[in-house]
């Protein structure tokens, strides 16, 4: 029982202490406001480059052409070979009348009589090949090398330049954001750390006169955390209504406005993006505002 | 088994970290239910004796026992518990400035986590113990040196301790408003508090005729039952007196 009054007593002189310690709250509210802001920002970012060039990986392909006259043994072997590879997940013979037919369907669509003007030659005789889908787009120029290296390859096409790009432009992002969101955080839980220890000094004699009292360190330090944790609390919240908003806004128009590019350009939807992000929030948030308090706490209030 | 005596102190010393020897030696046992004076000149050690009972410093050797529990090596969570049974006030009220009187009572109710529902009716009884009854709502600013030492005298109460130990509670009062201080005092003592009350106010020493403990310079130089400030000032006067003579 006195454990329960004790809680109740914490959580409310917490909020107290938040109103009558408006300026810092603000501040430090504020502050973690952008840093949870930015992370969601660039969380967002990655997580869909990353998603996207899923997406890629699953539609790009390597591909391996023969060389003119290797025979339909040779290319079964190396056909084995790549399927026996760990980082293969997948090889798909194409001959040379699926490829034409595939080019027909895809170049030619609606063109019907360009097409029949080519008649039964097939212009793409050469054209046999393997599609070689990779487990994980980073491993491809290592197939590539060994491909080019096997006896009755003539040529490989890989079209991983895109991948590649949007790995490293990933890569990028998430070297600069741990970065900045680091420096925030520290920000963060420095300002956080800064409001409590006007707090406590503001309240020394009450805080003297509660230990002579015979209050508890949970008691005495209970309101400060309290104030730390509601300070991340709010800190997290705001910037998930925001980037809620932003995010759902920004897709429809990005969405609409490179509808060309949709084919790669597919964005997670708000819930998916929202189901890791609001967790991670306010766990960072909450993680903060304790880490602030509770530092703060331990150095200006153990007896 | 009921202890008799509810602070026995052996050969207690403080030291303070500035070298200073606040107590030394001391050795004072005090009944149950007994009403002490501890008078001495200005830096005798007084506080200091009133602070290793609160436990706010302890004595870097000896041994204090408080109602047969050894006090001396308390771990500082075990000092919260200790606190709660022993009241005190001071000189300069301690009060909180932004409550009013019923919220610095009802304050140390809370303190020890007493249900919300008990601790109206608590806070009620013990302000019109202590003459307060109609000023629940009123800040402590607005009111005179004596009410604010009741206030605090009602905060020291509330939780009903076995001992209130007052460092000069009425160092800031007029002499009348002191002896009505006293005599509240001396009421909470009837109910069987056992009361300490460090004073240097020797009008009210002489006439409320209690035990009277004389420190000087940190050591117990006299102890009597029925006792008198004259008498322990006049002495230390006379040796005062006879080391001014000596130089
Ligand atoms: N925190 C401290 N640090 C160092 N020395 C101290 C401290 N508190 C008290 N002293 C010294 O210890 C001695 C006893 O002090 P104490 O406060 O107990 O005296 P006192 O009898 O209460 O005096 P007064 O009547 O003036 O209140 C004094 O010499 C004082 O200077
Ligand atoms: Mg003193």
């Amino acid at each position: 029982m006195e454990k329960i009054n004790t809680l109740f007593y914490c959580i409310g002189q917490g909020f107290k202490n938040i109103k009558r310690n408006r300026m810092f709250s603000f501040t430090s509210v504020c502050t973690i406001t952008a840093c949870l802001f930015l992370f969601g920002i660039f969380f967002s970012l990655v997580s869909n480059v990353r998603y996207m060039v899923n997406n890629m990986e699953k539609s790009v392909a390597v591909t391996a052409f023969f060389e003119p006259g290797t025979t339909d043994s040779r290319i079964a072997e190396i056909g084995l070979e790549l399927k026996g590879r760990s980082d293969v997940k997948k090889v798909e013979y194409i001959s040379a009348e699926d490829a034409w037919n595939r080019f027909k369907g895809e170049i030619f669509e609606g063109q019907q009589d360009l097409v029949d003007s080519f008649g039964t030659d097939n212009p793409l005789a050469d054209s046999a090949s393997y599609e070689i889908y990779v487990k994980d787009v980073t491993k491809q120029k290592a197939l590539v090398k060994d491909l080019k290296k096997m006896d009755g390859i003539r040529k490989v096409n890989s079209s991983d330049e895109t991948a590649k790009l949007l790995i490293n432009f990933n890569r990028l992002i998430s070297v600069v954001s741990i970065f900045i969101i680091a420096l925030l955080m520290a920000v963060s839980v420095f300002l956080i750390s800064t409001t409590i220890s006007v707090g406590i000094s503001v309240r020394k004699e009450e805080i003297g006169i509660m230990r002579l009292i015979g209050a508890t360190d949970f008691f005495v330090q209970g309101p400060f955390i309290v104030e730390g944790i509601m300070i991340g609390l709010i800190g997290a919240v705001l910037p998930l209504f925001l980037l809620a908003i932003i995010y759902h806004q920004l897709i429809q128009w990005l969405s609409n406005r490179f509808s060309i590019l949709s084919d790669w350009m597919v964005f997670m939807s708000l819930r998916t993006e929202l189901s890791v992000l609001v967790p991670f929030s306010l766990a960072l948030g909450v993680g903060i505002g304790l880490l602030g308090s509770g530092l703060t706490v331990k150095r200006h209030l153990k007896v | 088994m009921e202890e008799k005596e509810i602070v026995s102190m052996d050969n207690v010393i403080v030291t303070y970290p500035t070298g200073t020897q606040a107590l030394k030696k001391v050795n004072i046992r005090i009944a149950k239910g007994e009403f002490v004076f501890v008078v001495g000149a200005s830096g005798s050690g007084k506080s200091t004796f009133i602070k290793v009972l609160l436990r706010e410093i302890a004595p870097n050797s000896g041994r204090i026992l408080i109602n047969g529990k050894d006090i001396t090596n308390l771990k500082h969570k075990q000092v919260a518990a200790y606190r709660r049974k022993i009241g005190c006030v001071f000189q300069d009220f301690r009060l909180l400035k932004d409550r009013n009187v019923y919220e610095n009572v009802a304050f140390a109710q809370k303190v020890i986590g007493v249900p919300h529902k008990l601790i109206g009716q608590n806070v009620r009884r013990i302000l019109t113990l202590v003459g307060l009854g109609d000023k629940e709502q009123v800040l402590p600013k607005q009111l005179s040196g004596g009410e604010q030492q009741r206030v605090a005298l009602a905060r020291a109460l509330v939780n009903k301790p076995a001992m209130l130990l007052a460092d000069e509670p009425t160092g800031n009062l007029d002499p009348k408003t002191s002896m009505e201080i006293m005599q509240l005092l001396e009421a909470i003592n009837q109910q069987g508090t056992t009361v300490i009350v460090v004073t240097h106010d020797n009008e009210i020493v002489n006439q409320m005729r209690k035990r009277v403990i004389t420190l000087k310079e940190g050591e117990v130089y006299q102890d009597e039952e029925d006792g008198s400030y004259a008498k322990s000032l006049s002495i230390q006067n006379e040796s005062l007196f006879s080391g001014l003579a000596r130089l």
